[in-house]
């Protein structure tokens, strides 16, 4: 009766406005069959795992930084009076983000020498907008109340990637302490759109000529996009699927090390590759500087003089748009993962040799993860702390709390439950915040079955 | 233990829910943009108010196209205009100062004029500033202009022309309402 009062007092206490963490849950959690996709070095609880097809592995993840759908549209309140109040807390480095993987295919199998293989397929939507906020105010309020502020291209930023990635892993214990694991990833661009680095002022001064001098002040500003080209249909994309001519290379490098018997230390490192893409190009480059402090007129003594397009050649001579078909490069984003984890079971009998022998299993463990993304203007990080527990070899369950750059706090859990050899895990962030899901700034879920032997 | 899970889990299921939404608010969101800009300027000297024969030019004139109301939206999301001229002026001369909106036919659809003083030697330079008001109740028309006339006429219209300096400067602050769906 205690424990169900001591749960009811957390549930009451949690009753708030959580935000979420991406695949930080997922991350070392050891009763995963998807483990290797965050750390190719992770101890697999497996000897074996075939993903069902097309319900391996689905993970959906969409987050706002800045406002919940509730701040916009709650009902009996004026989206039109919310929309200013929301633009006012807007920071430049607020962002939208989608994730969607959708795994086709995932194999993993345990060789004779221990060593570990994994194969698979997936497809992957990425989508991260930045909210150019003072630019975004500046359309809102047109320029009058904003003469004396500058507006920086730099905040202008997005990328949207579709890809289709194929893997080969392979996983090595060198020992019972350290194992090393390493993913070679062949990736399939189907289409991409990204600008970012952009850089520009646009300012108002006080002109000795007129009233003002308004500044368009060195711009230099780029979008790239391939798949957009021309086609968009669903049977383009289709043909695209096996070859789309934009291929790229990159790599996940991940390891496991116990100290001791009780503590055991992971990092990670995805997606460090790159996409080269040279099919359906279509860019667009904007570079220059212009003054503009009103006509200036002449008074000619016959004729008149075209201020009108003057203005307008001057304009288009000093900021240059250009179109191309420029191949270029995109980044993949890459993303770090760490953590220390300690076994806590039977802590009052501690003694040295529980420091000496790794091979002693614990049934659970507390510990902390820290993560890292790397994306445009800023870097997302955060660490959270976990719980996790291995109740049998066919239930595991784990629980995080989250400090990122988007909240102080956020909850999360996961679980994975195996009917006799048939797996099924899910993972959610926000768990909370079901209890609104309106208010909500992220939700995120991820979720797969897959056939499984243990090892022996 | 477990009993505690089964029961936390249940709460998850039995706790999803959402504060309900209004999506048809978002069809369309009404802005008041207010846009402030440089249109014009100009010195006039001496030069300006001589002919190449010498001659005394009593009354000049310039034109400038303004072709931002030929865009629809624009027309449609206009509210207000606020006008503003500051001029400096150091002639010993009068100055009547016309500003005529033109239209496409070229028509004047609305007009503004003011007198600058002449400067004296108690006042060797006078300045001030004149606004005029254009809005879409009382004046319609505005957004038919497309050209802006400048006509300046100088009194007394004697030679010879002092070495002296007019200047004038001209901005607007246009007050929009667009609908953006």
């Amino acid at each position: 009766m205690k424990k169900i009062f001591a749960v009811l007092i957390i549930w009451v206490l949690f009753q708030n406005k959580l935000l979420a963490q991406f695949e930080a849950v997922s991350y070392d959690f050891w009763g995963n069959a998807m483990a290797l996709n965050t750390n190719p070095g992770a101890s697999l609880e497996y000897k074996s795992v075939f993903a069902i097809p097309f319900f391996g592995n689905t993970q959906v993840f969409a987050g706002n930084s800045a406002f919940s759908p509730y701040d916009l549209l709650a009902e009996n309140t004026s989206f039109q009076k919310n929309v200013p109040i929301i633009l006012s807390g807007l920071k430049n480095t607020d962002n939208l983000l989608l994730y969607i993987r959708y795994d086709l295919a995932n194999v993993v199998w345990t060789a004779a020498n221990n060593n570990v293989y994994n194969i698979g397929l997936y497809w992957e939507l990425y989508n991260i907008t930045y909210f150019p906020a003072d630019l975004l105010r500046l359309g809102y309020d047109g320029n009058a109340m904003h003469l004396n502020d500058v507006f920086d291209a730099k905040y202008l930023a997005s990328k949207t990637d579709l890809v289709q990635t194929l893997y080969f892993g392979i996983q090595k214990r060198f020992n019972n302490r350290f194992t090393l694991g390493y993913r070679f990833k062949l990736y399939n661009g189907l289409a991409n759109a990204q600008t970012g680095g952009n850089s520009g002022k646009l300012y108002t001064t006080e002109s000795n000529n007129n009233y003002y001098i308004h500044h368009l002040e060195d711009v230099d500003i780029n979008v790239q996009t391939s798949g957009y080209s021309e086609h968009g249909d669903t049977q383009y994309y289709l043909s695209k699927l096996l070859l789309s001519g934009n291929m790229g290379l990159g790599t996940d490098l991940g390891f496991s090390f116990h100290p001791n018997q009780r503590t055991i230390v992971t990092a990670s490192i995805l997606d460090l590759g790159f996409i080269y893409f040279s099919k359906d190009i279509k860019t667009y480059s904007y570079h220059g500087s212009f003054q503009y402090e009103g006509v200036a007129l002449q008074f000619p003594e016959t004729g008149a003089q075209d201020y009108w397009q003057t203005l307008k050649d001057d304009f288009n001579t000093h900021v240059v748009k250009t179109e191309g078909f420029d191949s270029y490069i995109s980044w993949r984003p890459v993303r770090f993962y760490t953590s220390i984890k300690y076994g806590t079971d039977n802590l009052k009998k501690i003694s040295c040799e529980d420091f000496v022998d790794p091979k002693t299993e614990y049934s659970s463990y507390i510990g902390l993860t820290g993560f890292a993304q790397v994306r445009p203007i800023k870097i997302y990080a955060g660490a959270s702390v976990f719980y996790e527990k291995k109740w049998s070899k066919h239930f595991y369950t784990k629980l995080n709390l989250t400090a990122d750059n988007y909240s102080f706090y956020a909850l999360g859990g996961a679980v994975a439950l195996n009917l006799g050899r048939l797996h099924f895990y899910v993972t959610g962030d926000n768990l909370l915040s079901l209890s609104d899901l309106a208010k909500s700034q992220k939700l995120g879920l991820q979720f797969g079955i897959s056939w499984i032997s243990f090892k022996p | 233990m477990k009993h505690s899970l089964s029961f936390i889990f249940i709460m998850l299921l039995t706790g999803a829910c959402s504060s309900k939404l209004d999506l048809d608010q978002a069809k369309q969101l009404d802005i008041q943009p207010v846009v402030e800009v440089d249109i014009l300027y100009f010195d006039l000297q001496k030069e300006n108010l001589t002919d190449s024969n010498a001659l005394f030019r009593q009354q000049i004139s310039d034109t400038v196209d303004f072709g931002i109301f030929e865009d629809g939206k624009i027309r449609d999301g206009f509210v207000k205009a606020e006008i503003s001229v500051a001029y400096r002026n150091t002639f010993y001369r009068q100055f009547d100062t016309d500003f005529y909106f033109i239209d496409e036919h070229d028509s004047a659809v609305e007009t503004g004029n003011f007198t600058i003083d002449a400067a004296n030697s108690s006042q060797p330079e006078v300045t001030g500033e004149t606004t005029f008001v254009f809005d879409k109740t009382n004046n319609p028309e505005f957004v038919n202009f497309r050209k802006i006339v400048v006509k300046v006429t100088v009194t007394p219209d004697n030679l010879p022309v002092e070495d002296k300096s007019l200047h004038m400067q001209a901005k607007g602050k246009f007050y929009t309402r667009i609908t953006v769906e």
